[in-house]
Formats: structure tokens, sequence, C-alpha cells
């Protein structure tokens, strides 16, 4: 058994935009992981992961984001990680500084706009 | 034969005349005299001769005289007498008196030989008559003893047929190991007029030592209770020596059967004569064994023979009973195995359940289950399999899990129903009840596939959700999932149709009779209803049908305090969470501070579970306390020792302290304990 968790996986622009709905923890982080980096292909730009829909974070979510980060950066492509501002989870990014290695944007559309305007 | 006359005449000249006319005129009929009736009569007593010829004119005794005395002694011999010329009144005297015929004197020689002849010819054809009538008599007796013989062979045979079909059928209408060797033995004395039997039952191996084990044996008398001393070791002894086949059992020596000589039944006994064989199944192998009893008497052959058909049958009961008794350990072997060990233990849920085994040979298809859902809610599933046994039981298990495996994705009970439904095959026909309860908002979806209505109790009354669709097996029904608010304080029950049931009464009297019980104890602690429920429904007696049941009732939480206990495994995190954010709400914790506890609770839960042993070995266990805006947290390992560890690992610790403020972490007996102490805003109107 897994704690509830849907991962749907759209293209914008061109660029990925994967959106989690649900809660994020021990039980499901790791396979959540997997998911991910199997999804994103190296010609994609980069990677947007929407966590509008997250309900709960624990600090196995904050691990995930930050390994998908790294990987990503190996890969040359992109991160950005959307969520609103007044979002519960996003205290919990802050407080673990995810946000010094993650850029957070409030939209998946200002998310995007960010990775087509960078060089 | 040659025939043989006797002439009697007091006239010399008479007795030498007469036979020279029958050696001359009858050739080869002996002629024997006699000169007086006196001495004639001795020679008759002895001579069954074929005619006489006596003269009616003798000094001493007359003519007519020795013919009432020949009459009397030979009646069938013809006599003929001879009287004087014109004595035709004597003549006819002695017709009267029975004479064959009369010869007047002078004796006409021609006449003579031909009435002499004629009397030895009617003699002789009577004596052949009367020879063939007696062969004739005697064969027909011979045949009446004969056809007597056999009737009542065949009798005897048909009425030993019938005891033994008689005892087969109490043999073989028999249930259970105790029934059918108490119908053996009674069999047993009734066929032989044995005064005492035994019979023994033996679930084991060929092996010496396993055949001498008494607790391997089980063992019925007759008569029931004998007195005196004979113990069940004792008894496996002698079973265990006639069933070793060193011996037949006539040879055993009489010594062996010295424990059961001296047990006294009815008044009878010393028993002093013995016959006793084992029960071997077809393949051989030790089932059991028999023992008659007789003061003196010994068995007689036919009885030794009935007594080994009647082993035969035996041999057969038994043999079945065990495979009976395995094809039942069996399926309730498999049937436990689907029920749950324990109910899941739910912050502020009330659960109790039930599952007791009708008096059928067979187990039934029922089952429950309580699921803890990803999202936190709880699953409910109550189930019946049409069908009883080991088939019943495999299709429940296959229901059941496949159930689960949906459920746990965290599918909606209609899409649920519609994959049971693809799952079942023709011959499956099956109810059950899914229900999903939201402990926060107390919301109820259900779905009802032809199953007993659940019931919501309340001390207001008992209704029934009566909302549900045909049962698993019945094709193209679209599935529609039902919701229903649970009232404060309700809960909800579901049942097999065991809990209904009473044989030879309708639905409704069951209905009617937990219904009044409900009613009474609505208000009651959960174990407490169920138990009552039990108890009015089956009145003490055990149900003919298998009956699980279920209660659930959410609890109202108490803002002042919170316990709980999970299983130290990743998917008790959500439910965790769920419990906490109940009570959080309920205690009226603002909604980011809410948020900050829950999270550093939850780090504290998944670092137990992370250091927890496999999959299921221990429990972590989290208490909440709030006293004046102050939150207490306390998260500790139980169950199994673990080593005390650091909560070194990547962020959960900074977030913690991060969230809570105040944290502390001590090592000790049985495992970790982390203390966590925060200020929360409260919600007004929420003091404690």
């Amino acid at each position: 058994m897994t704690t509830a968790v849907d991962v749907r996986v759209t293209e914008q622009s061109g660029i990925p935009v994967a959106a989690l709905d649900g809660e994020i923890d021990l039980a499901n982080a790791a396979d959540l992981r997997n998911q991910i980096f199997a999804m994103v292909s190296n010609a994609a730009p980069g990677l947007v992961l929407d966590l509008s829909g997250v309900t709960y974070l624990d600090s196995r979510g904050v691990q995930l984001i930050l390994e998908l980060a790294e990987r990503l950066k190996m890969r040359h492509l992109k991160f950005r990680v959307a969520m609103p501002e007044k979002s519960l989870i996003r205290r919990i990014l802050l407080l673990t500084h995810v946000d010094a290695v993650v850029p957070l944007d409030t939209s998946v559309s200002e998310a995007l706009a960010m990775i087509r305007e960078s060089p | 034969m040659m025939p043989r006359v006797l002439i009697v005449d007091d006239d010399p000249a008479l007795l030498e005349a007469l036979p020279e006319t029958i050696r001359l005129r009858m050739p080869g009929t002996v002629a024997d005299t006699s000169a007086a009736a006196a001495a004639a009569l001795q020679r008759i007593a002895t001579v069954d001769y074929d005619a006489i010829i006596s003269d009616i004119k003798m000094p001493g005794m007359d003519g007519l005289t020795l013919l009432a005395e020949v009459r009397k002694v030979r009646p069938d011999t013809p006599v003929l007498l001879i009287t004087g010329h014109g004595e035709h009144d004597l003549a006819i005297r002695s017709l009267r008196a029975g004479a064959y015929d009369y010869i007047q004197k002078p004796i006409d020689r021609e006449y003579f030989v031909a009435s002499l002849g004629r009397a030895v010819q009617v003699r002789q054809l009577r004596r052949q008559i009367s020879e063939q009538q007696r062969a004739l008599a005697d064969h027909a007796g011979r045949l009446e003893e004969t056809v007597q013989e056999r009737t009542s062979e065949l009798r005897r045979t048909i009425e030993q047929l019938r005891a033994l079909t008689d005892v087969a059928a109490a043999i073989h209408g028999a249930r259970g190991v105790e029934q059918v060797l108490r119908s053996v033995v009674d069999a047993a004395c009734r066929v032989s007029g044995a005064g005492l039997a035994v019979a023994g039952f033996y679930r084991g191996t060929n092996h010496a030592d396993s055949l001498a084990d008494p607790s391997r044996w089980s063992v019925a008398m007759a008569p029931d209770t004998p007195a005196g001393e004979v113990t069940q070791a004792d008894l496996a002894g002698i079973f265990a020596a006639l069933c070793a086949g060193e011996r037949s059992p006539a040879e055993l020596p009489e010594a062996l059967f010295a424990p059961l000589a001296r047990v006294a039944a009815n008044g009878d006994g010393p028993w002093s004569s013995f016959f006793a064989l084992p029960v071997r199944s077809r393949e051989g192998q030790p089932l059991g064994a028999i023992i008659l009893a007789r003061p003196r008497h010994v068995f007689a052959p036919e009885v030794r023979v009935q007594i080994e058909a009647l082993a035969l049958q035996v041999a057969v009961a038994l043999e079945n009973t065990l495979l009976y008794e395995r094809a039942r350990g069996t399926a309730e072997t498999l049937q436990r195995s689907f029920m749950p060990e324990h109910l899941p233990e739910i912050p502020g849920l009330a659960l109790s359940a039930r599952y007791l085994p009708g008096n059928q040979e067979a187990v039934g298809g029922d089952w429950y289950d309580v699921l803890t859902l990803p999202n936190g809610q709880i699953g409910l599933v109550i189930g019946d399999v049409a069908g009883r046994g080991v088939w019943a039981a495999a299709v429940m298990g296959q229901l059941r899990n496949a159930l689960r495996a949906y459920a746990l994705e965290g599918n909606p009970p209609a899409l649920i129903a519609e994959r049971l439904a693809g799952l079942v095959d023709d011959r499956t026909m099956a109810t059950l009840v899914y229900l999903i309860i939201d402990p926060e908002t107390r919301n109820v979806r259900y779905l009802n596939l032809g199953h007993l209505p659940p019931l919501l109790v309340s001390p207001a009354g008992v209704t029934p959700l009566d909302a549900g669709a045909p049962p698993l097996g019945v094709r193209g029904v679209v599935y529609r999932e039902e919701t229903v608010t649970l009232p404060a304080e309700a809960t909800i029950l579901v049942y097999t149709d065991g809990l209904l049931e009473v044989r030879g009464e309708s639905i409704d009297i069951g209905f009617a009779r937990i219904t009044g019980v409900l009613e009474r104890c609505a208000g009651a602690p959960v174990d407490e209803l169920v138990e009552n429920v039990l108890a009015a429904a089956h009145n003490g007696r055990m149900a003919e049908d298998d009956t699980a049941l279920v209660a659930l009732r959410l609890a109202p939480l108490s803002p002042a305090r919170l316990d709980i206990r999970l299983p130290a495994v990743p998917s008790s995190l959500a439910q965790m969470r769920q419990a906490l954010r109940r009570w959080l709400r309920a205690a009226g914790v603002s909604e980011e501070d809410g948020y900050d506890v829950l999270t550093a609770v939850n780090e504290a839960c998944a670092n137990s579970i992370e250091h927890a042993y496999g999959p299921t070995d221990g429990l972590f266990e989290c208490e909440l306390a709030l006293r004046d805006g102050e939150l207490t947290a306390v998260v500790r390992d139980i169950g199994r020792w673990r080593s005390a560890r650091g909560l070194h690992r990547g962020h959960g610790l900074k977030l913690m302290e991060a969230l809570m403020g105040e944290v502390e972490v001590t090592a000790g007996r049985a495992g970790t304990e982390v203390r966590m102490r925060k200020r929360v805003d409260q919600r007004q109107g929420v003091r404690v």
C-alpha cells in the first residue's frame, strides 16, 4: 500500500510539466522519484514540477526534489517547482532551504516563462 | 420279489395238497403252512405274506378270529377263507369281516389258483403303491426339510444383511469420530450379542510408538459407562497390538485383554471370551480397532464373519471421517487465514468484529475486512460466498484479496464492484457490502451487492441502508455508489445472514429480534453492543450458519489528548496524519501551527519506521497533549527492541527543530523517544 498520489505529465510549449496531486511521504517518495526520472527526456529544455495539488510533503519529499534537481543539472536541464504563494508546503521547502537549489515559482505559467526566457 | 403265502388248516391232507397245487400252478410262489391259527399269527408277525389262506373251522382259534387278528396287524394282507360246502352265511360273514375271497370245499383248484393269484397280485401292487407312496412321502418330507432349512438359512442371511445394512446406515449416517465410534460399538453389541464392545479410532502413522500413543486414539465403549478401571493407555496398548499386524488377532495372547477382563458392564463380566480385530484402510493403514467381550461362550464363526463385515463398513466410515476432518480443517484454516488478525487501531474509531462458525459440517464463505485506505479513510467490507467448504473458502479468499488490492489503490466502490464482477465466473454467487468511511467528514460512500443491508444504529433508532445492486455473479449491472452521513454517536453494523437466521423462522423475526437489542444498546461500547446482539440472535445456541459481524463507530476525539499506536510501516504515516488532523481541528489549533505539528510528528514517526526491523516487527506510538496553548508531542518506538539511534539522517531533525522549537531525543531501553513542544494558536471556543 502506498500513500495516494497522482502523477500527470503534460507538455506545454515543448516543456514537460509533471503535476503531483495528493500527499508525498516515506511511503511513496522513492516510487515517485523513479517515475519522474523516467519521464524526462534529454531532448527537453527542462522540467516544471507542479506541486499545486500536493497537500502534504515531508522530508522525503524534500529529498526527492533535491535529488531531481541534482540529476537534471547533470543533464544540463532546467528545473523549476511551482506552487501557490500561500501553499503550506512552500513553508517546508523554505525551512529546508530547497529554494537555494531550485527556484520556486507561484504558478506553472510563471515557471514555463522563466525556462523559456533563460538562455 | 418272490410271492410268499401262508396256508393255515388243521387238516393235514389239505396242508399237503394246497402247497403242491401252488408249486405246480404258481411257480415261484413260496407256500408256508401252519396247522393252528395261534402258530400262524406268530409267523405273520415276522413275515409279511402276500396272502393268507385259512380254514374257517379250526379247533382253538377259528378262521374268522384269525382274520380279525390279521386285519389288525397286517391290514393290507389279503386273507382267503375256506368254507364248507353250502355255508353261504359263513362265507358272507367272512367277506364282511374283511376277507379277500372265500373258497368253498371241495376246493375247485382252478378257482383257488385264480383267486390266490389275484390276491397276491393285488397285494404286490398295493405294496408297490405304498412303497412308492412312502418314497414319495419320504421325498416330500425331505424336500420340505430342505426348503425349511434353506428358508431359515435365507432368513438368517437376510437378517444378518439387514442388521449389517442398519449398522452401515447408522455408521455412515454418523457425523464426526465420536458418533461413528458410538454407532460402531452399539451395532457390534447388537450383531454379536457381546456384553462389552470397545472401538478405537486412530490418527497417526503405522509406527509402533505412534500406535501405542494413547493421545492418538479416540475411544467409545458400549455400554456407555462400564464400571471398573481401564485406562486410555491400556486400550491403546491392546489396539496397538491389534494394528501392528505381526500376529493375526486369533494368535494374540489371552493376557493382552487382561485390562478389559476386569471391566464390568450392566452387572455382567468378568469377560473370558474376546474377539478383536483391527480396522484398516484400503491401503492397509491402521484406522482403528474393535474389541468384543462375552462372559463365557466363544463367539460363533458366523458372528465373527459378521463382525469382519462390520469392520469393513467401519473402515469406510472412519476413512470418510478422516477425509472430512481434513477437508473441514483445510477449509477452516483457509477461511481463518482470510480474517484480519487484528483490527486496525484508529484514533477516534471504535471497532468490534466477531466471526462465529455455524454448526454445519463445512465452513461457509463469510468474511469481513477493515482497511485503512491510502487517504486515511476506512474501508469496511463484509461478504458471503454462496456454498460451503474448501471451494467457498477459496473463492472468498480470491474476492477478499482482489477487493483489498482494488480498495488500497483508492478506487471508488462502483469501480471495485465492476472489477470484482469481472473476476467471478458463472458458478459463483457472492454478496458483499463495501463502505468507505471518512472519519473527518463522517461521510460514508457505499455499495451493497445483494447483501443484507448495513444498519445505522443510534439511540434514535435503527435504520437499514436499503439501497443496493444485485449480487456478484449477476451480469450486466451498472454500479452506482450511495452516500450517507453518519450521524453523531451512530454505529454502522454489517453482518452476514447467520445473525438473522434461525431454522424455521422468517428473516423478519431475526431482524425484529436484533433491532430491539440494538436500540437498547445503541449507546454502549461497540464490544458490548456486538456481544449483546450475538447473544440475542442465537439465544445461546450455535447458529446454523456462520456469522460474521462488524460494528464501527466514530467517537469524538478529546481535544486534550490523542494517542496513536500503529505498526512501524510506511503506510501508517497517512493514517497517523489523518487522525492527527482530526484532532488538531477538534482542538481548534490554527491551520498553520497544525501543519507544523503534523510535519514534525510525521518526521519523528518516519524515523521510527525507518529503524524498525522488517515490515511488521515493531510499533510506534504518538502521544499528543494540549494544555493552555502548549502542545506536547511524544513519538516513541515500542514493541520489539530497537537499538538506540541518533536522528542524523536527512532533513528530518532540522525540520522538527524549525517547526516545533523544542526537540529532545532520548535513547531508552526499548528504543528511541522524541519529545517536542510548541506553543500553538488556538481558535476561540475550544478550551481544554
